[in-house]
């Protein structure tokens, strides 16, 4: 059966695990020689060798309590000598043995079986020559789907145990860790190794080898860092941290960063692929690794490829971004639109933060998750990365927008790799002369340099303030639907209700097409919604003839599902091009038709019966 | 197919010729502890500069990197008689003299019938027994009877038969010949009234350490009855072979000195009678077999002591913190699908 899914985060999947007669937690342990540690554990699985048939053969025996047993018998495997590319086998019902690089016309063969675990048999050499581990794990999902667990003998150690996961190595065994041990090493999740004695005068670890008398035990104590480790990696992948953890191991072993740099390079789409839309809590961007994360990297690629700003700002704002999120909530935003208040015009400024890692965040975007999620540790330096995202930012806004004047507020000693990219309307105006943002020189300069800008402007038949959030709401919905789909969704007739922070959408009829609040940042729609968004919407989910959509949406219900789709999407379900229902993604695409188990849509808003499309005979 | 990295590895330690050592000289010359009939006498050892294995040059086998002591061309019946004559110049009067050739001492493109006559013929009067090594397929009547006509001592003909199990021989290590052909010569050899020595590897790349000693116990038992002496030679790194490839990668640990002592304790336990002996290279080096820095040298001289006086009850009662080290990491050794 494969993969149960409670939840995913990049390439992890926390859930449950079927293979043959076991049935494991994933991401799960496998226990070295039996050797259980002391505190009790759902299921655990013991990893025992048995006698092979043949020398250099194994025979690896995975076992739960009750006598339930896998027994994997692997043949040998000398490539080195025998030549030729890597080679597969089928060592138990459901299992396959990779040694990794596979032939294409091989994968086609292991692809005609069903796969239930996939052995990557030589992923500790894989592990030790670096990127090839990466390039192995995303053949096998590239192959072989989401639906096999996925585990690499002997590659885990405590720290290592978030990456692992992180690249949907689902199951890791206690194998290295004993070894280390047996040759006098301390395990530690954030050190990597700690000096044995060192960590016993200080009482670093209270797990029972460490308390055993005479002498500590090395060995139990590594299983209890197994343990203790793995314990916090599901409780992070439960949050959606893992890849704040994965970042923080990195110091434990440089193996660790080169892998996670390895992947975000190699894996960026898979990563992202399983990396939700929606925000939760606020999360630390600290690392180099941080800037990379994929939901940073997707706010700056849509950014770029799908937002354009609304054509009734006329006069660009650039002010540094703010702890307190959303930014407009914080005291010195506030501030600056004050300052601005009560000039005529005002709704026409276009207020913008510059920021790492988003790079530049428009007001109207500040709820679009992860820019009410974030936290930096903010000195003023920026490096190039940071940099190149602000200035690509900044110059896509002045590419794409209608602005007339730009009006800076902004450091110039901080920002001056900025003044490059506003060359082009007119000449920006630079309102500060220091780091104050909100001294009374520094607000008395902006509001005189807005009243200008403002002044400036041509007259004419000028849109209104409700206009302007009409435009807004647009342009934020062309971000999460496409350019096509947020236009077919703001046709002319439509109109506003509820409040800044709760946005009801409705056409010329009075019937609801979406709804919008500023905690979640997305869109939810209405069957209505995505009628009048039609083929312009993608985001598609095909339900199998043989459902009766009765509550949500199952993956075994799943016929097909646009591979674009990621977990907290609006998506349409439909059987035949009919529009059954409409949801909130649980999935990305990909794991809705590759996974055998789960829920793949929660369905909002079903249409009406009477409108419903003649039931399919079955 | 691609090429396999042993493959590629047998074609670049090839000689290239010019740039090898003098066809006058042999390879090397020393004088190591050896026992002849329950005494003790120092042997007389010398690595002739030859042509060197032919089957280095086809495959090569997973351990083996002497093909970079040959000459990459046959040497002349000229040649191998100045590096006889260096050879007597060295030799001292040792009752034991062993020759090697980095190949087949046997196969006439290494050394040809005439200079291995006359070579063992020169030692005539002075040593007592002469040992030399070839492949089976050259242990002919042909070959072997002249040289019991040149010399007047003892001749001993070394296999390197390495292991009786068909898959380890073949697969793992990558010889030519099955074993059977190892047992049927050295029944041929003795046949012919000399004595049989065979080589069995301790450790050859992809078993673990537990199936390595089960491989040379299995192997003592079945071939104790075709020879005389059993030498273990645990796995060194050579230069150049597939063993030190995976070295390099993290993949190969020369074995454990404590396996090396229970394959003499356990296997001369089976085959009373049976000489059995080891005299291991590169001993407590990383690339040898070794155990700690602490108890190498002690476990070493007990293994010289109990291969000289065929006297294995003192392997028993050696301790180390290292061998609970040893005991934990070969039960965990299995558990993977990669040794």
């Amino acid at each position: 059966m494969g993969r149960a899914v409670e939840t995913i985060e990049g390439l992890a999947v926390l859930g449950t695990g079927t293979v043959g007669p076991l049935t494991v937690p994933l991401p799960g342990l496998l226990f070295a020689g039996g050797n259980l540690p002391s505190e009790p554990m759902e299921r655990p699985v013991a990893l025992r060798s048995g006698a092979a048939a043949r020398p250099g053969e194994r025979r690896l025996r995975l076992s739960q309590p009750e006598g339930r047993e896998l027994a994997i018998d692997l043949p040998i495997l000398a490539p080195e000598i025998a030549g030729g590319p890597g080679s597969f086998s089928r060592p138990a019902t459901g299992v396959v043995a990779l040694h990794w690089p596979i032939p294409p016309e091989s994968w086609a063969e292991i692809q005609s079986t069903p796969t239930d675990l996939v052995l990557l048999g030589n992923g500790r050499t894989l592990w030790a020559e670096g990127a090839p581990f990466v390039r192995a794990v995303a053949d096998v999902r590239r192959e072989l789907g989401a639906s096999p667990l996925l585990w690499s003998p002997r590659t885990a150690l405590p720290h290592r145990l978030p990456l692992l996961a992180y690249l949907s190595v689902d199951l890791a065994d206690t194998t290295l860790g004993l070894w280390r041990a047996a040759e006098g090493d301390f395990l530690d999740a954030t050190l990597g190794l700690l000096d044995p004695s060192d960590s016993r005068r200080e009482g670093r670890c209270r797990c029972a080898g460490c308390a055993e008398a005479p002498e500590p035990s090395l060995a139990r104590h590594a299983l209890a860092a197994y343990g203790d480790e793995m314990r916090l990696l599901r409780a992070a992948l439960r949050a959606g941290r893992l890849r704040e953890l994965v970042e923080i191991r990195q110091g434990a072993e440089p193996a660790v960063a080169e892998m996670l740099r390895h992947a975000d390079r190699l894996l960026a789409d898979r990563l992202e692929e399983g990396t939700s839309l929606l925000g939760q809590g606020i999360r630390s961007y600290i690392l180099r690794e941080s800037f990379r994360r994929p939901e940073a990297a997707r706010f700056r690629r849509r950014f770029l490829e799908r937002y354009r700003p609304p054509p009734s700002k006329q006069v660009l704002l650039l002010v540094p971004c703010s702890k307190t999120k959303p930014y407009r909530n914080s005291r010195s935003h506030r501030r600056f639109a004050d300052a601005a208040a009560e000039l005529p015009r005002a709704e026409r400024i276009h207020t913008v933060s510059v920021t790492s890692p988003l790079g530049v965040v428009p007001r109207e975007l500040e709820d679009l998750p992860p820019a009410r999620q974030y936290d930096i540790p903010v000195t003023g330096d920026w490096d190039e990365s940071e940099r190149e995202a602000v200035v690509a930012g900044v110059a896509h806004l002045i590419r794409e927008g209608a602005y007339r004047s730009v009006v800076v507020h902004l450091d110039p000693q901080e920002y001056g790799f900025l003044a490059p990219a506003l060359e082009g309307p007119g000449r920006a105006v630079w309102t500060r002369s220091d780091e104050r943002s909100t001294s009374p020189e520094a607000l008395g300069s902006l509001r005189e340099a807005l009243a200008t800008a403002l002044a400036g402007l041509p007259g004419g038949a000028a849109a209104g303030p409700l206009q302007v959030v009409r435009e807004e709401l647009a342009a934020l919905a062309a971000v999460q639907f496409g350019r096509e789909g947020a236009s077919a969704l703001f046709g002319p007739d439509i109109r506003l209700h509820g409040r800044p922070w709760f946005q009801r959408i409705t056409d010329g009829a009075g019937r609801d097409l979406a709804t919008w609040q500023e905690t979640r940042g997305l869109f939810q729609l209405t069957v209505a919604g995505a009628d009048r968004m039609g083929s312009a919407f993608p985001l598609r989910v095909e339900v199998d003839p043989s459902v009766t959509l009765q509550g949500d949406l199952f993956t075994a219900g799943v016929r097909w599902a646009d591979p674009a789709i990621r977990i907290g999407d609006a998506v349409v379900l439909t059987r035949q091009g009919e529009i059954l229902a409409v949801g909130e993604a649980s999935l990305p695409g990909p794991f809705m038709v590759g996974l055998r188990r789960g829920r793949a849509v929660e369905v909002r808003h079903r249409r009406h019966p009477s409108r419903a499309a003649a039931p399919t005979p079955t | 197919m691609t090429e396999s990295i042993a493959r590629g590895l047998a074609r670049e330690r090839k000689p290239r010729g010019a740039e090898e050592g003098s066809p006058s000289v042999p390879v090397n010359l020393w004088s190591e502890p050896e026992a002849l009939h329950g005494q003790r006498v120092p042997a007389f050892v010398a690595i002739l500069r030859t042509r060197g294995c032919y089957w280095a040059d086809l495959k090569g086998c997973s351990m083996c990197g002497y093909a970079k002591d040959t000459l990459g061309r046959s040497a002349t019946a000229e040649e191998i008689s100045r590096q006889r004559d260096r050879i007597r110049q060295a030799y001292r009067g040792q009752p034991y003299v062993k020759f090697y050739t980095s190949g087949s001492f046997l196969d006439d493109r290494e050394v040809d019938a005439a200079s291995r006559a006359e070579l063992l013929g020169s030692f005539s009067g002075t040593a007592r027994r002469i040992l030399f090594e070839t492949l089976p397929e050259f242990a002919t009547p042909e070959r072997l009877a002249p040289l019991r006509e040149a010399f007047d001592g003892e001749i001993e003909v070394a296999l390197g038969l390495e292991s009786t199990q068909p898959e380890v021989l073949g697969r793992l290590i990558n010889k030519g010949a099955p074993p059977s052909e190892y047992l049927q010569a050295a029944d041929r050899i003795r046949a012919l009234g000399f004595r049989t020595k065979g080589y069995l590897l301790l450790k050859p790349p992809y078993l673990t350490e537990e199936e390595s000693v089960a491989d040379v116990l299995t192997s003592i038992e079945r071939a104790r009855d075709h020879f005389d002496t059993l030498s273990v030679n645990p796995v060194h790194i050579q230069n150049g072979t597939v063993v030190e490839w995976l070295f390099r990668r993290g993949r190969y640990r020369p074995p454990w000195l404590w396996s090396l002592t229970e394959v003499l304790a356990e296997g001369s336990r089976r085959a009373p009678g049976l000489r059995l002996v080891s005299f291991p290279t590169a001993g407590g080096l990383p690339r040898g077999p070794h155990n700690c820095r602490v108890c190498d040298r002690t476990v070493l001289a007990a293994i010289e002591t109990a291969s000289l006086d065929q006297q294995f009850d003192g392997l028993s009662g050696l301790t180390c913190r290292c061998r609970a080290t040893y005991d934990a990491q070969r039960a965990l050794e299995p558990l993977g699908a990669e040794a």
